[in-house]
């Protein structure tokens, strides 16, 4: 067969391609490929590595859960891996790539099935195919009183990769897995596991009720490879009758350290309901402007040019975007109370009447309401050259927290050549600091310098004890090392219980 | 005044509905143009990626990019769009003709 590119490791082609045989009498002969055509956008990835190192050996699409059980039992027979996906937009960590060459990728996308959105108790089960888009349409045709929550690639990704990876969306709803309730799994062993009230026959509290009898086990289903995820439930957030989106800039460097202080009594008692967005001013900068037409130097932007820059701009060095959601004497309420803050902290206070056409505050308005948009994608413009890998290191909500890392941060990037361009994400008592670490992947030099320096952000965050939530395909191992030796041991062991041969996307979180 | 009482009245009249959407994975968009209204102009119609119109691209550029991907612009696979799809949008693009905002003619 010429249209093989790459085997399993340690499959010889002749039971490869058995197995091949095996996968096409189960899902239909097209709906398994190996050619080098149908594998290329499976390899089409944004993070500083070659593509040859996680090219997959080909691709399943089943349509329905009977065919993955049929499936597995294939893969344990020939000891074949499969790298499940759903959407496969997990831009900046690997889209829809393996974490290691010669898998099967397991696409779900064709699994796109909205099994039930429930207008009464305000949730939603789906399969693993359906889109934030999908489901966005379902909810406007049918006029049902909910609202989504979702992740910046909204339109294209979809609710159970995003959850599953533990992403975060920015309505009040936004921390996902937290909002989650019961999952189908199909096991490395053929059978079906529905967690929590799913287990028991008969049960109609699947999607209202977390924990059902014994160990709540859907966490060990996210960031992991124990199962496939086949369907999710998650809690939708009532419409409210008000939304009030806000925007707050800050002028100086420093404002942020008094910003989170002030930020976080408000957040940790929901009078500021959603995540809150506090970003650089060079992140709304680079999501309209080329930096090529306004910095022509190599090396990081000089901390005075960026400042001018977002100044020209009229942004602030930080801006806050937040929204309050409810009556409107509810909303009123908890708007006096802000309001005073934001001003006593000496913030210009943008709101939806004074921002007319600006365009970011158009975009983040539509995130903060879970309306899908990917305006936040004109990022990758700043650099060009298609290259993004986010570093996400977790932290806690305190001012005090926020210059450390991002004088670290700048630094470590300053020395590979590249911007600060972040933004804290206030959860609840946590912050995600998300710097998206953008190259040009056309250039090998930066290709090489880009990984590099996420790996020594990575090492030297580590070192200070801050741990990052989610990485790349191609970083997994280094990361699952920063959170030390038995946290490792403990994943091994579980997935030598639940899946022995070793099938179900090796590799992933850096299990094996 | 605005509170959540029509809502709440208002998910009494809808009732709770538990349908299956439209499913809309390979061979299930119902033509180029519903294509382009649901995915292509989230990047091609806000200045993200450029515009397709106005540039003489041919079907076949377009089918190629789109299963490619090009610098930022992500790879579309065959599980997502089929084949037919793909080409009429191509077509769509290289007959010189536009789709309004939003993919309305």
């Amino acid at each position: 067969m010429s249209d093989l590119t790459v085997l399993p490791k340690g499959v010889s082609k002749a039971r490869f391609l058995k197995a091949v045989e095996e996968f096409r009498a189960i899902v239909g002969a097209e709906w398994v490929v190996t050619d080098e055509e149908h594998i290329l956008p499976y390899t089409k990835i944004m993070i500083p590595v070659d593509e040859a190192a996680h090219t997959p050996s080909g691709v399943i699409a089943p349509a329905s859960v009977e065919e993955i059980q049929r499936i597995v039992g294939v893969c344990n027979k020939y000891k074949i891996p499969v790298w499940t996906i759903s959407t496969g937009k997990n831009f900046g960590y690997g889209s829809a790539a393996p974490a290691t060459r010669g898998q099967m990728v397991l696409d779900l996308r064709r699994m796109n099935k909205i099994i039930e959105v429930d207008g009464e108790l305000c949730y939603a089960l789906v399969e693993p195919g359906v889109t934030y888009r999908q489901l966005y349409d379902h909810i406007q045709e049918h006029n049902l009183p909910v609202w989504l929550s979702m992740p910046l690639p909204s339109a294209i990704a979809g609710p159970v990769g995003n959850t599953l990876d533990r992403g975060v969306g920015y309505t009040p709803y936004g921390e996902h897995f937290l909002f989650s309730c019961g999952m189908e799994v199909v096991m490395a062993d053929g059978e079906i596991l529905r967690t929590g009230m799913g287990s028991m026959p008969g049960s109609n509290t699947w999607q209202v009720f977390k924990w059902g009898y014994g160990p709540y086990l859907d966490g060990i289903f996210t960031s992991s490879n124990y199962g496939i995820v086949t369907k999710l439930g998650f809690w939708l957030m009532p419409r409210p009758p008000v939304y009030k989106p806000f925007a707050v800039y800050f002028d100086k460097e420093e404002d942020v350290v008094k910003v989170i202080d002030a930020i976080r009594p408000l957040r940790i008692a929901n009078i500021i309901p959603s995540p809150v967005w506090c970003g650089h001013g060079l992140w709304d900068v680079g999501v309209s402007t080329r930096r090529a037409d306004v910095y022509d130097k190599p090396g990081r932007i000089p901390d005075d040019v960026a400042e001018a820059l977002v100044r020209q701009k009229g942004f602030g060095i930080w801006n806050v975007f937040a929204a309050l959601y409810g009556t409107e004497e509810q909303v009123a309420v908890n708007w006096t109370i802000v309001e005073s803050v934001m001003k006593s902290l000496g913030g210009r206070i943008i709101l939806e009447e004074d921002a007319k056409d600006d365009p970011v505050f158009a975009y983040r308005k539509a995130m903060f309401s879970g309306t899908p948009t990917l305006q936040e994608f004109g990022l990758y413009n700043w650099r060009g050259g298609g290259g993004s890998q986010w570093f996400a290191p977790v932290a806690q909500a305190r001012g005090s927290e926020t210059l450390k890392q991002v004088r670290m941060a700048k630094e470590i990037l300053g020395e590979f050549g590249f911007d600060y361009i972040a933004v804290f994400i206030v959860g609840w008592r946590d912050m995600h600091h998300v710097v998206d670490l953008l190259f040009d992947r056309t250039d090998p030099q930066e290709m090489h310098k880009a990984r590099d320096c996420y790996a020594k952000l990575v090492k030297q965050f580590a070192a200070e004890g801050y741990g990052v939530y989610r990485t790349s395909i191609a970083n997994m191992d280094m990361v699952a090392d920063t959170y030390g030796p038995v946290k490792k041991d403990v994943n091994r062991k579980l997935k030598r219980a639940l899946d022995p041969n070793g099938i179900l996307s090796p590799g992933k979180s850096g299990i094996t | 005044m605005r509170s959540w009482k029509p809502i709440i009245t208002g998910v009494a009249a809808a009732l709770s509905i538990s349908t299956s959407a439209w499913a809309q994975a390979a061979g299930q968009w119902r033509d180029g143009e519903h294509l382009y209204s649901h995915l292509c102009r989230y990047c091609h119609e806000t200045g993200v990626g450029p515009t397709l119109w106005g540039r003489e691209l041919t079907a076949d550029y377009v089918v190629a990019t789109a299963r490619q991907g090009k610098s930022a612009m992500p790879a579309f696979r065959f599980t997502e769009i089929d084949d037919a799809t793909l080409r009429k949008l191509g077509e769509i693009v290289a007959s010189g003709r536009s789709l309004a905002p939003g993919g309305k003619q």
